[in-house]
């Protein structure tokens, strides 16, 4: 029997409403399109940090932002209104692992898929990584601050290129990247 | 500071590394061929600093 357990009902932007689309006519459109393919079992995975509750695992900019609907409400949507697999798709948040088994075992998911949406955590330790060998870069001094200063300028170059091409990279994947100092701050840390 | 910019140069190799191992085990070779792309960049940088470390 084929399977599909990493469905989200609804896209990956902000502007994309609870209401609009955890209804069962969205989910009809799903069965058809599995059933046109010989898929047999359908179980949806919304993004944890969709949801308000998330926010007791994580008080990230980006999460606040996105954190907008109630748990709950999908988790009950998905019991009485549709005959999918219950599932959820949760960030591994590293010092926060305690917070989030709470937050997952107080419902009864059918299974959970983990996610490390690492190009972001990368791209905020390249951009540190950017920042402080351009800093370095300026506060050489010594016999050999020429040599030292035009060497760390071009590092700081080649990885001020990487944070560009991550960042990019992150986008096309359907991943949010960084908007602030202050989430790159928060990221990195 | 040449330390410390070799240390977090080394780090990033091996973030690099997991990440690039994590994108070939879901078949992502797009993503695993920049990241390989961004290892080539971060080895010679960590070595330049090595280098110049010795000199002093």
């Amino acid at each position: 029997m084929l399977t599909d357990y990493h469905l989200h009902l609804r896209p990956d932007d902000l502007e994309a409403r609870a209401e609009d689309h955890f209804t069962e006519e969205n989910v009809s459109r799903y069965r058809a399109l599995a059933a046109e393919r010989g898929i047999a079992e359908l179980g949806v995975s919304e993004h944890v940090y969709r949801f308000e509750q998330a926010l007791t695992v994580w008080q990230h900019p980006l999460w606040r932002e996105f954190a907008i609907d109630d748990l709950d409400a999908y988790c009950e949507f998905v019991r009485t209104r549709t005959d999918l697999r219950l599932g959820i798709e949760a960030d591994f948040v590293a010092g926060a692992e305690d917070r989030t088994a709470n937050l997952l075992q107080e419902r009864d998911f059918d299974y959970i898929v983990g996610s490390v949406h690492f190009l972001r955590e990368l791209l905020a330790d390249v951009f540190a990584l950017y920042v402080k060998t351009k800093n370095f870069h300026w506060h050489m001094s010594g016999p050999h601050f020429r040599d030292y200063h035009l060497l760390l300028d071009e590092q700081a170059t080649q990885i001020f290129a990487m944070t560009d091409d991550i960042a990019e990279r992150a986008r096309k994947l359907g991943g949010t990247t960084i908007r602030s100092i202050s989430d790159n701050h928060a990221i990195s840390a | 500071m040449l330390t410390e910019l070799r240390g977090d140069n080394q780090q990033l190799s091996r973030e690099l590394r997991s990440a690039h191992e994590l994108r070939e085990r879901r078949n992502d070779v797009a993503t695993a061929s920049l990241i390989e792309n961004w290892i080539d960049e971060t080895e010679p940088r960590t070595w330049f600093l090595s280098e110049i470390m010795n000199e002093r």
